[in-house]
């Protein structure tokens, strides 16, 4: 056995793990050479000084201390317990909170959020001018500045809630012809906003703010869809419309970007009871199956079926949504609905402000 | 009383089940061992006491993570070994690793008789002095096998290295402490 191998089994000597025949191999090799037994004498004396290190007892008490330490943390749990245990016991109570929080939100937003939706310049120029001269007469432009906040119909007190023909009759207050200018064009458009007091007797109004893009009539004020009873009233500030004249403002707008977009039709019997102006001949025309149009059908679209006659903008919360549909298809046939720009789940995303829906009314289909 | 009948997985058992006097018993049973090697990686008796003292307060804290894949006592080491490696680490970086042997060990060494000569006692100041000099892998390496005396498996399965790897570290160590200790035993040998 020669050095090199006898360093390389030294440990393991040292260690006095090697079998008896090494270990006696190993012996007969230090005793002959004085480097390797100085070696292996050096590395058993550290092995021996370190394993006689006395062995030191902790500090009296230690495990008093440590035990001390250990309730204590017992008793105060640590920071994430004590995030989390709250958490736990007050879910419910923090839960409702957010949602009373978020509910109250929407609430003051609706209640306090001017109508977003600007004036529009621009009319389309398909549709034939049929505003009757006494109708334009009596039309006003609306700035920007009276576009006004949605008001919910059961907050206008009834004395208010009437025809504005009514209040413009009865109103003393309302200076004549202020804020009233003639209209530039035969385009021009009227602003409809006007709730029916029976119907908010029927049913809470829902937030809604109607913009009409399209040609509208004094009729289109008092019913959305000129189809009779419609629950979305259409609001106004009371005291803007004490002073406004018997027809609704007319103004141009830039036509927005819809949320929703409906293409519905009217509903003959119902436009025929909307518009003509005998029962009778509303029946006789019923009965009969002619195709006779009514006066808006006359005013609007003239003889094509299917022509896009008037395009109504509505403001909807998102929750009134579904009630919005309902009614509308109550009101009118739905022949087609179509999301806008934005995705569904965008408009689901973003259910905290109002849908801007654009609804295409198409004369009734000939019976 | 430690009940040596009782095992150290009964005794962390009971501990997980809410029986916190069970982990006093734990504490007594390797309050000694794990002082010892703290303070011999250390060499201050204060920062081994306060070590120590945090050793056993994360094992507590983390005793419900204990699953029994290992013996308590390794697991035990790893977590002394984490904690005096970070300790070591944050005292020479601030230079205050002093060996106060003169001060500490006498006063509170089991057996310090009144025989005890001079030479051993400046024996194990250089030993401990030459320890804290050593890399804290060679450091440790040798105190578990050579004062612990730890079987070379157990000490692979605490490092998480192989047997073989703890033997040529082993070998290293030793070889760098003879180095630190050679011109002592020179003169100790002359001395003699």
């Amino acid at each position: 056995m020669n050095c090199e191998e006898v360093q390389s089994q030294l440990l393991e000597y040292l260690d006095r793990s090697l079998d008896a025949i090494t270990t006696k191999h190993l012996d007969l090799h230090l005793t002959s050479c004085p480097p390797c037994r100085a070696e292996a004498d050096s590395l058993a004396d550290c092995i021996q000084q370190v394993a006689t290190l006395p062995i030191v007892d902790p500090p009296l008490g230690f495990a008093q201390r440590v035990m001390a330490h250990a309730r204590e943390i017992d008793r105060k749990p640590s920071i994430w317990r004590r995030l989390a245990i709250p958490w736990r016991h007050s879910t419910p109570i923090q839960a409702t909170a957010v949602v009373l929080i978020a509910v109250f939100s929407v609430y003051l937003y609706q209640r306090e959020q001017p109508a977003p939706l600007k004036p529009f310049q621009t009319e389309t120029k398909t549709e034939q001018p049929t505003t009757s001269p006494e109708q334009l007469a009596t039309a006003r432009t609306i700035t920007p500045a009276e576009v006004t906040p949605p008001v919910v119909a059961d907050r206008i007190p009834p004395s208010r809630q009437q025809a504005p023909g009514k209040l413009a009759a009865t109103d003393p207050s309302a200076p004549a012809g202020s804020n009233i200018t003639p209209p530039a064009t035969p385009k021009a458009e009227r602003e409809v906003r006007e709730p029916i007091p029976s119907q908010a007797a029927k049913r809470a109004p829902i937030q809604v703010q109607e913009v009409a893009t399209g040609r509208e009539t004094s009729r289109i004020n008092r019913e959305p869809f000129g189809l009779g009873d419609f629950p979305f009233a259409a609001p106004r500030q009371p005291s803007r419309r004490s002073a406004a004249p018997t027809e609704g403002p007319i103004f141009s707008m830039n036509e927005p970007n819809a949320d929703i977009e409906f293409v519905v039709r009217r509903r003959s019997a119902q436009r025929y009871q909307a518009e003509s102006e005998s029962a009778d001949t509303v029946r006789k025309s019923a009965e009969t199956g002619a195709n006779t149009p009514s006066p808006l059908a006359r005013r609007t679209a003239p003889s094509l079926s299917g022509m896009i006659v008037e395009t109504r903008w509505f403001t909807v919360a998102h929750e009134h949504l579904e009630q919005f549909k309902k009614d509308l298809s109550a009101q009118t046939v739905i022949e087609s609905e179509s999301i806008g720009a934005k995705s569904e789940q965008e408009l689901t995303a973003n259910g905290a402000r109002p849908l801007a829906i654009k609804v295409i009314i198409l004369p009734a289909a000939d019976r | 009383m430690v009940s040596d009948s009782i095992s150290d997985a009964e005794y962390v058992r009971r501990l997980q089940q809410g029986e916190t006097d069970a982990f006093e018993m734990l504490v007594r049973r390797h309050e000694k061992t794990i002082f010892n090697l703290v303070y011999r990686m250390l060499g201050d008796y204060d920062e081994a006491a306060e070590t120590s003292q945090e050793v056993f307060l994360s094992a507590y804290r983390a005793i419900d993570r204990f699953r029994g894949d290992a013996n308590f006592s390794t697991w035990l080491y790893r977590i002394a070994l984490n904690h005096t490696s970070t300790r070591r680490k944050s005292l020479n970086r601030h230079q205050q690793r002093n060996v106060s042997l003169d001060d500490t060990e006498p006063v509170r060494d089991p057996q310090p008789g009144p025989a005890e000569t001079m030479e051993k006692k400046e024996i194990r100041e250089r030993v401990q002095r030459a320890l804290n000099t050593l890399e804290p892998d060679d450091a440790t390496v040798i105190l578990l096998r050579d004062l612990q005396d730890i079987p070379y498996e157990e000490v692979a399965r605490l490092l998480e290295i192989p047997v073989g790897t703890v033997k040529s570290r082993l070998h290293r160590a030793r070889q760098a402490l003879k180095s630190r200790l050679a011109s002592y035993f020179y003169a100790g040998r002359k001395a003699v």
